[in-house]
């Protein structure tokens, strides 16, 4: 048995179990759980390459299996990243112990992530081009549903990641041909053209990013937030891993320049336009588009992994917590409009204050747990490229005054509705949400202690 | 001329007819079986570099997500008069669209032949035009089924070039996935939207 069998096949098992087990959600939910906890444990305890004794027998658990001429690597360099993407995945099932959600939910979403851990496992990592168009597909059975209709939203997200993929194979045959000791920019230059074909429509970055927002304002809050927290995620890292195997691409000024110039498009764009946004769900899907432009930037940079899993951590949390609380409040009002959370902050205080704090974490107020991650970015701009600092401020001055629409909305006693039902009654959900909160403060407020803890912890 | 250039032309001709035919039409039923047809010719370009026997799992795909979107059509016959005399207009600007894309792919086929050494002339032209129109194809209609059409038939031609670029059991297996996962979720898109038309 190798890692890929434990991290990828398993999970990919234990989902057509899930499948098979789907009307009784309850069951489903509790393996959910227990698989993903299992995973995240079994990442930071197995040593994976090295020998150990278990019940007196010898045991070595390869990082590496063949398949086909191709292989899937799991070493402890991305161990522990895995682990923690099986820790947040048990998280977001943890939640929906509390409320229902639609029963493919829980095959699908593991299926999802473990296609996307075998996405960033493959070698050669081109290779998974097709791992994201099988995620593409699945997302739309997990999107789509006859409850909620994304059909133009979904139908571009299947065709945007198609195109993508088809990008990325050509690029991945022209960088095989491709010699880098006889570095020449001309012949480089279709492999880029292909390569930034790919991260444009798989990335979702502007004029292909319309399936964001549209998917965001269409679908259940939570299931949307689990699909943007997973996708664009684990294509950053996909790029990342894409800078870190080609040297000779990393000597290619212009490849930055595009990174950064898409970045600050995204973070312009969806800053400006979730300034004005009166769906709370729609602004989500801006925050998104900030978010991708935020990892451009950072990419551009030429991050270093351990610090780049470390930014993706807050961002984890905070959309963790921003689409539990959306779910909750549009589930209780029957609308996520803004005219529609009228004084809400009197009858639902902690569901307001949770959503609040995680709007303005990703708006990235000081104090809170992205503030530190724009202010390092900046600080790496400020005099070189001061039209990404101006850019930063204005995504996060977008995201920050629709936090203050939101909070004046939810503050508008006189016309709230008295006769409704006061407060939160499920005790786990209230739980879940401080926690979040309070991690979203810690980080905040105390950065450098915590992320460094976070680097030492990745890069063990 | 030999025998296999002429199958070549051949392959040529009917890919470009069908191509043709899948954009500008209207009737889903007959776009499925046309649809069927292409993926004879995808079939023919691609065994031109890869072995039969591998080659053979396009067009075995290729029937399998025809039949996949035939039965679903079938079975939600909820809007079969679909063409009606104010969509003549429409076909003809559709027709026209696409012999847009075929002057467009003659014209740059020389161009593109240097930058994709490996692929020959037939699968460079085929996989362009079947790219082109499927494009065409999903920027012009709006209903699921009808852009799931035209992104089967712009991954038919990425096929074919990719093909001629790359041998691969492994990759070949997980784009006829892909096709098949194409038809599943159009079937699926068409259900939800049938039920949703007759609520």
């Amino acid at each position: 048995m190798s890692s890929a069998h434990i991290w990828i096949f398993t999970p990919l098992v234990i989902a057509v179990i899930l499948l098979l087990l789907r009307r009784y959600i309850k069951l489903s939910n509790l393996i959910s759980i227990i698989t993903a906890f299992i995973l995240a444990a079994l990442a930071w305890l197995l040593p994976i390459g090295q020998g150990f004794t278990l019940f007196g027998k010898n045991i070595l658990i390869p990082g590496e299996f063949f398949v086909v001429g191709r292989k899937f690597v799991i070493d402890p360099q991305n161990l522990s990243l895995i682990g923690l993407v099986y820790l947040a995945l048990a998280f977001w099932y943890g939640a929906t112990l509390f409320f229902e959600i639609d029963e493919l939910f829980y095959p699908l979403s593991l299926t999802i992530v473990a296609m996307d851990v075998s996405a960033i496992s493959v070698k050669p990592f081109l290779y998974a081009a097709l791992a994201f168009g099988i995620v593409g597909l699945l997302s739309i059975f997990l999107l789509d549903q006859s409850k909620y209709s994304v059909r133009q939203g979904s139908i571009r997200l299947l065709t945007y990641q198609i195109i993508g993929m088809a990008f990325l194979l050509l690029a991945g045959r022209e960088l095989d041909l491709f010699n880098p000791r006889e570095f020449d920019i001309n012949e480089a230059a279709l492999a880029l053209v292909f390569i930034s074909g790919g991260i444009i429509f798989l990335l979702g970055i502007f004029p292909f990013h319309s399936w964001i927002p549209m998917i965001a304002k269409n679908t259940n809050p939570y299931i949307a937030g689990f699909v943007f927290s997973t996708l664009p995620g684990f294509m950053s890292l996909y790029i990342l891993n894409f800078i870190l195997e080609f040297e000779w691409l990393r000597e290619i000024a212009l490849f930055f320049d595009l990174l950064r110039i898409g970045g600050i498009v995204m973070l312009l764009f969806g800053g400006i336009w979730a300034a004005f946004q009166d769906d709370l769900r729609q602004l989500m899907g801006y925050a998104v588009l900030i978010e991708i432009g935020r990892s451009l930037i950072a990419l551009s940079t030429q991050i270093e992994p351990t610090r780049y899993y470390a930014f993706y951590i807050p961002r984890l949390i905070g959309f963790g917590v921003w689409t539990l609380a959306l779910y909750m409040l549009c589930k209780r009002k029957g609308s996520c409009d803004l005219l529609c959370i009228q004084g809400l902050a009197i009858k639902f205080p902690l569901l307001s204050l949770t959503l609040l704090i995680a709007i303005f974490s990703i708006a990235g107020v000081p104090l809170l747990a992205e503030f530190p991650i724009i202010l390092s970015l900046s600080d790496l701009f400020n005099e070189s490229h001061s039209i990404i600092t101006i850019s930063l401020l204005v995504s996060s001055g977008g995201v920050l005054l629709a936090g203050l629409r939101i909070l004046n909305t939810m503050v508008d006693f006189e016309k709230s509705d008295v006769n409704e039902e006061q407060g939160s009654k499920q005790l786990g959900l209230n739980i879940l949400l401080l926690l979040g909160s309070f991690a979203l403060l810690v980080m905040g407020i105390a950065p450098q202690w915590i992320y460094s803890m976070f680097e030492r912890f990745l890069s063990l | 001329m030999n025998q296999l250039t002429i199958l070549l032309r051949s392959t040529i001709f009917v890919i470009g007819v069908t191509s043709i035919l899948l954009a500008a039409l209207n009737d889903l039923r007959l776009k499925i079986i046309i649809l069927s047809i292409q993926y004879v010719g995808v079939f023919i370009l691609v065994a031109q570099s890869w072995p039969v026997n591998l080659a053979l799992v396009k067009v075995v795909a290729g029937w399998m997500t025809c039949a996949v979107l035939g039965i679903t059509v079938k079975k939600n016959r909820y809007r079969e008069k679909r063409v009606t005399r104010e969509n003549i207009s429409g076909i003809i600007f559709r027709f026209l669209g696409t012999v847009l894309i075929v002057l467009t792919i003659i014209a740059v086929t020389p161009t593109l032949s240097k930058w994709f050494i490996a692929v020959n002339t037939e699968q460079l032209f085929g996989g362009s035009l079947l790219i082109g129109i499927g494009l065409l194809i999903i920027g012009m209609y709006s209903s699921s089924m009808d852009v799931f059409i035209g992104l089967l038939t712009l991954l038919s031609g990425f096929e074919i070039l990719y093909s001629a670029m790359e041998i691969s059991v492994l990759v070949a297996g997980l784009l006829a996935a892909i096709t098949l996962g194409i038809a599943l979720v159009g079937a699926y898109l068409y259900i939800l939207e049938a039920t949703g038309d007759a609520a």
